[in-house]
């Protein structure tokens, strides 16, 4: 049989399938520049809330942007059809993943840049490493978004299970999560060293992104 | 071209899906014909690389498909009982997408494919039109298009008119027809009609166990002297139901013309009639 190989789904095409998600984060940030900019007059603490808020907002919208991409496989209605292509999971799920992810985390990585350009930067820490642990923390949200989505095939639980995590991460300071912490940027937990979390994110993420790369290749799990 | 399909069993926990199933086709239609939950979607979706088989054996032109199935499926054509994906993007961009994932690289050659096959299924007017848009017909005729790029060599496309009004029924049997040509199509349906006067060869299957017709009399000659038609009195229906399975009725002007099924005479003026395909069906799924 003569060997045949497929090529990257477009981009455009995973843009568009983003739908409403994307420009609802897209809204939302706008959003929330216009109350700390408009409506927050001169509050002492406006850049650091405005950074926390465009922290949280982004690690929803990571999944936003990124799991849409996935939900023909576990929708009922599609996933039959999908799983009959010949689709190669390291390129339909990790290589597409990666390309949505450097995307976002440029666009996002940038609007925090700006944030620290306009703001009284003694106030605000932002450089290589903080940017390392956003990046890590994005990574690691979309790789245990995916992964839950695959596993469960169930999309709720593909957006529960990530902002789940970071609702523990942020309200109990990384309490009972080690060293996957992702908001610890903006609520870090004292005396540890940053590089710990960035590094143990990113892992982790990996891990994630590889169970999720695996699963895509199990079409019979996957048509349950 | 042709498809073997050996001893393929496949069991979901104690219950036996498919039982040593054995089929053959080559070029043309095959109708797999059973009732629900019969087998039908099992054997397709093994047949398509989705699930895999306990036991068995399926080859295509001589080659075990399911030991290469992933180069395998470039060839295949699928059109599951359900097709509503990409519904948010247009008719084009979906058969481009499933193009690029088809492995038809050249964007030259796929945008002449998809022209080419959305003017056969009649769906050209609807290029730009957004998949979530379409009717069920058209929807279905979208999921026929699909199935067809790639030039696949082997078709599958299962209960491919449940849902649709009888306009697009005739007119889907059509479109299968025609891409029937230089391929083998397998098509699977619990519907008689879909099949009678469409179809090369026909298999029926029932508890996972399949049998397959070399035409369609040999499965009216299950029937033979076992239908027989009676005159009666409208109100010697319910009589005649509770006594014999009726098969169908026609009103006629001394009162209903009954056709039923029981393996002796059921009354000294019952007359044996010729049976059809329905009645033979109808007698493979009850011995």
């Amino acid at each position: 049989m003569d060997k045949q190989m497929n090529k990257m789904v477009p981009l455009i095409f995973d843009i568009k399938t983003v739908r409403l998600g994307g420009y609802f984060t897209l809204f939302a940030l706008f959003a929330v520049f216009i109350y700390h900019f408009k409506l927050a007059g001169g509050s002492a603490t406006k850049y650091e809330s405005l950074q926390t808020w465009v922290f949280l907002l982004s690690a929803v919208g990571a999944l936003a942007w990124i799991l849409p991409a996935y939900f023909e496989i576990v929708n009922p209605d599609s996933k039959e059809l999908m799983l009959s292509l010949p689709i190669n999971s390291f390129k339909f799920g990790f290589l597409r993943m990666l390309r949505l992810y450097t995307i976002y985390v440029l666009f996002i990585l940038s609007v925090f840049t700006f944030i620290y350009i306009i703001s009284d930067n003694t106030r605000l820490g932002f450089g290589i490493v903080e940017g390392a642990l956003i990046a890590g923390a994005l990574f690691f949200l979309s790789g245990l978004g995916l992964a839950s989505l695959l596993l469960t095939r169930q999309v709720v639980i593909g957006f529960a299970v990530p902002i789940g995590w970071v609702a523990v991460s942020y309200f109990f300071r990384g309490g009972g999560q080690w060293y996957l912490h992702p908001c610890q940027w903006i609520r870090p937990k004292p005396f540890v060293p940053y590089w710990k979390f960035v590094v143990a994110l990113w892992i982790a993420g990996l891990i994630f992104h590889i169970i999720f790369t695996f699963l895509l290749k199990r079409r019979e799990y996957l048509m349950k | 071209m042709r498809l073997n399909v050996e001893g393929l069993v496949k069991d979901y926990g104690k219950k036996r899906a498919l039982d040593s199933v054995n089929l053959t086709a080559s070029n043309g239609i095959y109708g797999l014909l059973g009732p629900n939950g019969a087998g039908k979607t099992t054997l397709m979706r093994i047949l398509a690389g989705i699930i895999s088989p306990d036991r068995g054996r399926v080859t295509f032109d001589g080659e075990d498909i399911l030991k290469n199935m992933e180069q395998f499926r470039y060839k295949i054509g699928y059109l599951p009982q359900e097709f509503g994906c990409y519904k948010s993007i247009s008719v084009e961009e979906c058969l481009d997408t499933i193009g690029i994932l088809k492995g038809i690289s050249n964007k030259e050659e796929r945008k002449k494919q998809i022209e080419k096959i959305l003017f056969e299924v009649n769906l050209s007017t609807e290029l730009k039109k957004k998949v979530g848009a379409l009717s069920g017909g058209m929807r279905r005729r979208l999921g026929i298009a699909q199935a067809m790029l790639g030039n696949p060599v082997f078709i599958m496309v299962d209960e491919p008119t449940a849902g649709l009004d009888p306009e697009e029924r005739i007119r889907f049997r059509g479109f299968i027809r025609k891409v029937s040509v230089g391929r083998i199509v397998l098509l699977s349906t619990h519907i008689i009609e879909d099949i009678k006067n469409n179809c090369d060869g026909l298999a029926l299957i029932k508890n996972g166990k399949i049998e397959q017709f070399s035409g369609f009399n040999d499965l009216e000659n299950m029937a033979k002297g076992r239908v027989w038609k009676l005159n009666i009195k409208t109100n010697e229906y319910q009589k005649i139901e509770e006594q014999y399975k009726v098969l169908s009725t026609n009103t006629n002007d001394n009162g209903l013309e009954v056709r039923v099924y029981s393996e002796k005479k059921p009354y000294e003026d019952a007359k044996e009639v010729q049976p059809t395909v329905e009645e033979g069906y109808l007698t493979w799924i009850n011995k």
